[in-house]
């Protein structure tokens, strides 16, 4: 009598048991909604990025005082997101810091590298952001831009020498 | 306690583990979620050399014509 409830007792924490398993695997199927494999799944991620291609643009030669020049190596900038972007650039301190003297300026012209790629401004570059492109497209043929620099050294600037300042371009 | 309580109870924890780990297994197919990403930044280096200013011109300038004395 004894053993018969006694097997009667492990039957029953058993049955429990196996209860708790079942409970447990539909309680997290119903929370998270992936209670069964799932053999299908995607994720969509809304970027705006883009990346500069090369991240230096020299002047050659030397800058004489009192002249403008092109500079000869543009920065190019690509959009490897999946949006249409804006694109815009500033300097780390206004030109009357990184060059000095009387209305100086450092211009960015920005171009289409691949045809279609956006809309673009040309603006004289400042510490503040400005945009430089709009409609800044993501296509493999169509998301490419590049930034030219023209540089204007006035007769009395107040460095001379080695120069650079930090461009950032930020996309959105 | 017997044998077969022993048993029995080994047989609750384990199953127990089980579910726990069913549970969390399940949890972790869960996909990820959409992500919006914000403004990305890029930076470069514009470089460039000026030209030294002629220190003797702008000497001379500054003493306006002045003859030096002593």
């Amino acid at each position: 009598m004894a053993k018969k409830r006694q097997d009667k007792k492990i039957f029953l924490v058993s049955a429990a048991a196996l209860a708790l398993v079942v409970a447990l695997f539909l309680f997290g199927g119903q929370i998270t909604g992936k209670g069964y494999t799932s053999t299908f799944s995607w994720t969509v991620v809304d970027s705006s990025s883009c990346n500069v291609l090369n991240t230096t643009a020299a002047c050659p030669g030397t800058l004489a005082l009192d002249s403008t020049t092109a500079c000869g190596v543009e920065v190019l900038l690509e959009n490897t997101g999946n949006n249409a972007a804006t694109v815009t650039l500033k300097m780390a301190a206004a030109a009357g810091t990184e060059i000095g003297g009387t209305s100086p300026y450092i211009e960015a012209n920005t171009v289409d590298s691949e045809s279609g790629s956006s809309t673009e401004n040309n603006i004289n570059l400042t510490d503040s952001a400005q945009t430089i492109a709009s409609a800044f497209g993501y296509g493999t043929s169509a998301d490419l831009i590049g930034n030219n620099f023209t540089i204007h050294i006035p007769a009395d600037a107040s460095v001379s020498g080695a120069q650079n300042t930090v461009l950032t371009y930020a996309c959105a | 306690m017997n044998r077969n309580n022993a048993y029995a109870y080994l047989l609750l924890g384990a199953v127990v583990l089980a579910g726990i780990g069913g549970f969390m297994f399940s949890d972790s197919l869960m996909a990820d979620e959409p992500v919006s990403s914000g403004p990305s930044y890029s930076t470069a280096v514009l470089s460039w050399t000026v030209a030294g200013a002629d220190i003797d011109s702008m000497t001379e300038d500054a003493s306006n014509g002045q003859e030096e004395t002593g």
